[in-house]
Parts: C-alpha cells; sequence; structure tokens
C-alpha cells in the first residue's frame, strides 16, 4: 500500500514538472511578476527607524564605526576586530561552522547587510538592536576578549576627538580615563569584582561612552548595501517584459526552475520571503543539535537574555522614550514555539556564506536542501528542554533533480562584491596605501 | 433602516417576544431607540439559545433512537421464524420513520435558532453603533493595509508538528497554482476560513452576558485599516447587551491563526480604559495574512464570559 502510494506520488510529481514544460520555463504571467518583484532588492523598503539610537543616519557616526569595525586593537590580544568574522569579502560572515577569534564561539557568525531590518539580532535575536549586538562579542571572552571599561577606555584614548565632535561630551571620557583596573558585570572574576567596587556615576559614564561605541559600529553597518545580484536583474528584465533571450543570459532554465519551486512546492518562500528572503521570525527547522550535552535553546532562552540585557531600547543609555519600545514592551515571553527556535536567515549571498545553521551544521546548500526534503524531528532531552520542541517543516518530497535546481537557484542570490563601496572596505588598508581594495583578514 | 424592518417582522413572527417594548410607538431620541432595540434583540439572543439548546435536546433524542433501532436490527437478524422476523421489521421500520422525524425538527430548530441569532445580532450591532457613535470608526469586517513595500509574511505552511504526528510527517506541503500565474505559491492550507465565517467586528459573549467591538486605531479611508508586520493599538468597546458600557473590566487578550500551532508574534494587553467601556489594545501584531481568532476573556460585575472575533486579513 505503501509502495503504491509512493508510485502515485512519484508519477503526480512526474505530471507536475511537465506542466511547467522546458520551453515555457521563461514565459511568465503579469501575476508573477508582481509576486515575483515582492523579492527584488529595489523592493527593499527604507532602513527601519532606529529610536533608540539617534546616530544611526549619522555620516560621521558611520565613518567612526568603519573605524571601529575594522579595529583589531579593540581586542584582548590586539587581534580581533569585528571584521574578524564579519569578513566584507565573505559578504560579512568567516566561513566557518563556529567563529575562531581569541576562542571559539558557540554560534556561526551571520551576514551582516540582510540582517540591519530585523527587529532581532543574534540567532536567537537577544538583543533588539545592532548598536546592543555590536557591544556583546567585546565583552566576550572567546571574541574580542575585552572588558567594558578597557573598551570605553580605548574610545577615550584612541577616538577621543571623533567622540567629542560626535557625541559632545569630554566629560564621560575623562571618567573613563582616570580608570585603571579592567571592570566588566558580564566579565567573571576579577573584572566583574572591579566593577562591582566603581561608583555608580563611573559605571553610567562606562556604560555611555561603551553604549556609543556600539551606536557608531550600527551607523557604519547601516551603511552596508547589496548591489542587485543576478536575480534582482533578472527580474528587472522581467518588468521590462525583456524576451527569452536576454532572459536567459541572466538565468539559466535550471535557476528558473528552482526559483520556481522555491515560490511553490519546495516552501522556502513561506518564510524566506520579501527582498531580503526572511521574515526575521524565528522557527525550530530541527536542524541536527550541534552538542546534546549542552542543548540550544535558542529563542526561548534569547527571549530570556533579553529581559536581562543592559543594553535594549529601554535601557538608559537609549535614546527612545519608553512608548517607542514597542518591541520590547510587548515582547512575547512564552509559547512552546520558543524552545529551540532561531532567526530565520536572510538567504541574500548564501551560496557564497557557507556552512549553514546555527553552529554550521550543514556543510553545503546540498545538505541543507536534503534535510528540508526529509526533516527529522528536533532533538529532545526531557532534562534540558522546558518542553517538547515544536517543529514547524513538513517533508518536501522533491527528487534530486528538483534539489538541484533548488541549489541552482539560490546562486542567483549572490551579489557581487562591490569594489568601489568605500562601506565594504578596510580604512586601515586605505590608508597603508593597499590598494587590493576589499579587506583581508590577514593583514 | 433595514434592521429595524426587521425587527418588526421578527416581532410579529415571534409572538412569544413580541410583548417588549415597541419602539415605534414611541417617538423617543435617537439613543434611547437604539436601547430599546438593543434590549429587544437581546431577548431575540436568549430565545434564539434556547431553540439551540432545544435543537441539541432534539437530536440527542434522535441520535438515542437511531441507536434502538440498531440493537433492533441485530435481534431481528437473529430471529429464527419468519412471522416473528416480518412483524418485529415492520416495528423497526416505524421506529425508524420517528427518527427522521426527530432528526428534521432538530435540524428545523437549529436553522430557525441560528436566523434568529443573526436577526437579533444584526439589530444589536445596529443599536450599539448608533450608541456608540463617537467611538465606531469601523463598521465591516478588519481589513489589511496594502503597501507596496509589505513583506510576504505568509508562513503559511509553516505549522508546529509533534514527532507522534506521522500524517503530518508523510504530508508534503501544498501549493496553489492562481488562474493568472503560472508560478505555484505556497497554499493557505488548515487556514481556509469557512465561507460562511462571521467575521464581524461586533461580537456578544459566549454566554450573552457582554457585546463588544474591536477596530484598529489607524488610519485609512473610509474605514481605519490594519497594517501587516507593525505593532499598533486597537480599541476595544465593551458593553452589556444593551449598549450600556461596561467599566473596571479585567480583560486577558490571546490570538491564534487556526490549522497553525503559532499565536502572535507579540503578548498584546489592554493598556487602558480612555473613556467608560472603552479599552486600549496595544501591542497587536500580525505576522501574516489569513485567518486569526482574537479571544477577549472578560471579567466584569462579577461575571466572567468570552468574546470571540474571526478575521480574516
Amino acid at each position: 500500500m505503501l509502495r503504491i502510494k509512493h508510485i502515485a506520488a512519484g508519477v503526480l510529481a512526474a505530471i507536475s514538472s511537465i506542466a511547467v514544460a522546458a520551453s515555457d520555463v521563461y514565459q511568465f504571467t503579469d501575476a508573477d511578476r508582481d509576486f515575483i518583484a515582492r523579492f527584488s532588492l529595489s523592493a527593499l523598503p527604507e532602513l527601519p527607524a532606529a529610536p533608540s539610537n539617534k546616530y544611526a543616519d549619522n555620516e560621521e557616526a558611520a565613518e567612526l564605526g568603519r573605524m571601529l569595525f575594522f579595529d583589531r586593537s579593540l581586542s584582548g590580544n590586539g587581534q580581533v576586530s569585528c571584521a574578524q568574522c564579519h569578513n566584507p569579502q565573505l559578504y560579512f560572515t568567516d566561513g566557518l561552522p563556529q567563529s575562531q577569534a581569541i576562542g571559539t564561539t558557540r554560534r556561526s557568525a551571520p551576514s551582516i547587510p540582510g540582517a540591519i531590518y530585523g527587529p532581532w539580532q543574534f540567532w536567537d535575536g537577544r538583543t533588539d538592536s545592532l548598536w546592543a549586538q555590536a557591544l556583546s562579542p567585546m565583552e566576550d571572552q572567546n571574541e574580542h576578549g575585552l572588558d567594558r571599561t578597557s573598551a570605553a577606555k580605548a574610545m577615550a584614548t584612541d577616538y577621543r576627538e571623533e567622540y567629542v565632535k560626535l557625541f559632545g561630551d569630554a566629560n564621560d571620557l575623562d571618567a573613563v580615563s582616570g580608570l585603571t583596573l579592567p571592570a566588566s558585570p558580564k566579565v567573571a572574576g576579577d573584572a566583574e569584582k572591579n566593577w562591582s567596587q566603581l561608583s555608580a556615576a563611573q559605571q553610567e559614564a562606562v556604560n555611555r561612552v561603551f553604549a556609543n561605541m556600539g551606536k557608531a559600529i550600527m551607523a557604519y553597518e547601516r551603511k552596508l548595501k547589496l548591489p542587485p545580484a543576478r536575480f534582482d536583474q533578472f527580474i528587472d528584465l522581467l518588468e521590462k517584459k525583456a524576451g527569452e533571450d536576454k532572459l536567459k543570459t541572466v538565468m539559466s532554465a535550471d535557476e528558473i526552475q528552482g526559483m520556481r519551486l522555491f515560490m511553490g512546492k519546495a516552501n522556502c518562500a513561506s518564510c524566506h520571503n520579501g527582498p531580503l528572503f526572511t521574515n526575521f521570525e524565528f522557527h525550530n527547522i530541527g536542524a541536527p543539535e550541534p552538542d546534546v550535552k549542552q542543548v540550544d535553546l535558542g529563542r526561548f532562552q534569547g527571549v530570556n537574555d533579553l529581559t536581562k540585557n543592559e543594553f535594549t531600547c529601554l535601557s538608559p543609555v537609549s535614546d527612545a522614550e519608553l512608548e517607542q519600545c514597542e518591541e520590547m514592551a510587548f515582547l512575547k515571553k512564552q509559547g512552546p514555539e520558543l524552545v529551540g527556535a532561531f532567526k530565520t536567515p536572510s538567504l541574500r549571498n548564501v551560496a557564497a556564506t557557507a556552512p549553514y545553521m546555527q553552529a554550521g551544521q550543514f556543510a553545503t546548500l546540498q545538505d541543507v536542501v536534503q534535510h528540508y526534503n526529509k526533516p527529522k524531528p528536533p532533538y529532545y532531552d526531557r532534562e534540558q528542554h522546558p518542553s517538547r520542541p515544536h517543529f514547524d517543516i513538513i517533508p518536501l518530497g522533491l527528487t534530486e533533480e528538483e534539489l538541484a535546481q533548488l541549489v541552482a537557484f539560490l546562486g542567483s542570490l549572490t551579489s557581487p562584491l562591490p569594489k568601489d563601496d568605500k562601506w565594504w572596505q578596510d580604512p586601515y588598508l586605505e590608508a597603508n596605501g593597499d590598494s587590493s581594495g576589499l579587506a583581508s583578514t590577514t593583514k | 433602516m433595514k434592521h429595524i424592518a426587521q425587527v418588526f417582522l421578527l416581532l410579529t413572527l415571534m409572538p412569544g417576544v413580541a410583548t417588549a417594548e415597541d419602539p415605534a410607538q414611541a417617538p423617543a431620541p435617537e439613543t434611547e431607540i437604539s436601547n430599546l432595540s438593543m434590549q429587544v434583540a437581546s431577548r431575540l439572543l436568549t430565545e434564539a439559545q434556547e431553540l439551540e439548546q432545544n435543537s441539541v435536546n432534539v437530536l440527542r433524542n434522535a441520535s438515542h433512537i437511531r441507536k434502538q433501532v440498531n440493537e433492533m436490527r441485530v435481534v431481528e437478524r437473529s430471529l429464527k421464524d419468519k412471522k416473528q422476523k416480518d412483524s418485529f421489521g415492520q416495528s423497526i421500520d416505524m421506529l425508524n420513520s420517528q427518527l427522521e422525524l426527530w432528526q428534521k425538527q432538530g435540524a428545523d430548530l437549529r436553522e430557525s435558532s441560528s436566523k434568529l441569532k443573526n436577526y437579533a445580532l444584526a439589530l444589536i450591532e445596529e443599536g450599539f453603533i448608533r450608541q456608540w457613535s463617537d467611538w465606531v470608526k469601523l463598521t465591516g469586517p478588519m481589513r489589511l493595509q496594502t503597501s507596496h513595500n509589505q513583506m510576504l509574511a505568509h508562513n503559511t505552511q509553516i505549522r508546529s508538528v509533534h514527532p507522534s504526528m506521522l500524517n503530518r510527517m508523510t504530508a508534503t506541503p501544498e501549493t496553489v497554482k492562481p488562474d493568472s500565474m503560472s508560478l505555484e505559491i505556497p497554499a493557505m492550507t488548515g487556514q481556509q476560513a469557512p465561507a460562511d465565517l462571521d467575521i464581524r467586528t461586533f461580537q456578544a459573549s459566549r454566554d450573552l452576558n457582554f457585546f463588544a467591538h474591536i477596530e484598529p486605531l489607524t488610519e485609512g479611508s473610509p474605514e481605519p485599516l490594519t497594517p501587516l508586520n507593525e505593532i499598533h493599538k486597537w480599541n476595544f468597546l465593551l458593553s452589556d447587551m444593551n449598549g450600556e458600557p461596561i467599566t473596571d473590566a479585567k480583560i486577558e487578550f490571546s490570538g491564534h491563526m487556526p490549522g497553525h500551532v503559532h499565536g502572535l508574534p507579540t503578548q498584546p494587553r489592554i493598556t487602558a480604559e480612555s473613556a467608560p467601556g472603552v479599552y486600549k489594545v496595544d501591542g497587536v501584531k500580525f505576522q501574516m495574512a489569513g485567518w486569526w481568532v482574537i479571544q477577549f476573556d472578560v471579567t466584569a460585575q462579577g461575571k466572567s464570559d468570552t468574546i470571540v472575533f474571526n478575521l480574516v486579513l
């Protein structure tokens, strides 16, 4: 009976693939065009308002943020900049399953240009802004390995002029400069003890300088624009009603079949939608548990961390009025769907940003589509999970050929690296007269 | 006007409830009329609920008879004597014809009850809109703002699946291919709202203790429209069945999509009572279009009751 069912399914699949025969692959109706156009980079809305960072769209802040982003001295060993794991040449990722900085991180470094539109940052959304996101790795001993006071002191010494010009206050810098011991509420050991011995005024000064550092980095990140990928060019041509000959020069028949699957039978567009191919929501797709001894609770933990996070829209260092912090005020804190759920990543440049999933569990896109085609339910450990994780996907029943077409389509989402865009370039290389253009992590 | 005509029709059709004050007899100010019509209507609603209960009783009887018929058929088959068998068979047929009558009566009762209920609700709605005219900006169903730049926010196929639900683990996603398209797109599986779904923004509570209306506090022409993927506010207008404001109510808000285990992406709540019976709901956000069920659990004046709104966005 089961076999008959499978044969029947196979026949059905064969019929439906005949439905869009090879010669019709390039034929699109007006309604098709309207539908696909919603995925074009040109449909990207303006950058979302950032009430918690009044410098978000400040040019000077972006310039300062660019210097900070590529500054390797902002680390415990003088070797780690943000660009270490967010390398522009790799679309601001590092090509590793788990990032290597001073130590090894738990999760994979996500790309930045696709993330600046979402309300939450990190795989589990444990911060509500890019500026707060940028601060967290500074104090992580596996990443930059700094403490909060040392980071603030670097601002006071290395960036004093820019800081005063932009944020208009030297008092905080003076207060910070006078501190001698490494101190942070988030770094266990001496630093934590030292932090508790600072006066409230000193702590506040450090927090303000530290937060401004994040705000400048955020202003920089908002400058990262993606040039149109082949897929976007294809949509342009479709909108101009270009002929098949023209369309063929931009996307192959297999890639278009893959796009048709992506929007339909493979169900990818359910969550990977809009110009950035993400709904910015949290889902559990049952990717293999990277470490069964210490399961990753994803959004469940992220929400928990958010409510304790010192740097959110609601904090004293935020520029927002309380009523502007709506996402925090109405944060969803309960629901079994939070357990083991991770943020839908953007699929922009996905073919150039392997490996995949929150800890790089899948090395290739082939592995990824195989998982979606025949998913296994999420790992469940009664001892570690607060409740059985939900599972948000169902098998796709795609053939090997269809899976290959899907992967081919994903390749069309890669933007060319913008060689003339200064925001994608390491300012320190520029200063050294290096004309190779894009930043290198091995400088 | 149409509804007022309906109530006259109803009052003549339903002698049992025609004892209510006839609004046409004493020309009263606008609010008084709406108040009166709401009073009549809420009695109709009670009547409708009693009819509904009657239909349940009748249908229960019918199913009891059906069980008996089935048992008698078993006995009939075991009878050896032909004459005895025939006569027993005749009794069963007679009982069976009774069964059909009971079933028909039950169905008829249910239909009248639902008709009456709809008339009553329409009448209450009419009265409510007049009585709350300062507040009611939306009289039709909730509709989505359409924006060129909006994200798809589709998620239709995504549902939470318990691994024990094996059928879910063999089924593959469903898609639709609209006539105008060569592309297949995700189908709204399991979320297809029934065609006759009541999507009014005016609803009575389950036990007829309260009547309420919802609307988004947004711009829109001619009526307010609901944004997608954006946190926004609603007004929740709460009255008793005569349209009088219910103040100081304790209200719990929840929402979900049928056929989709996930709820809303935020945790909305009542943040203020801005005027008697006018409650502000803040933090509402829809991450996708489709069928949403919104529930208000209300405790006020010593009563607890639930009001449910269906939205098809």
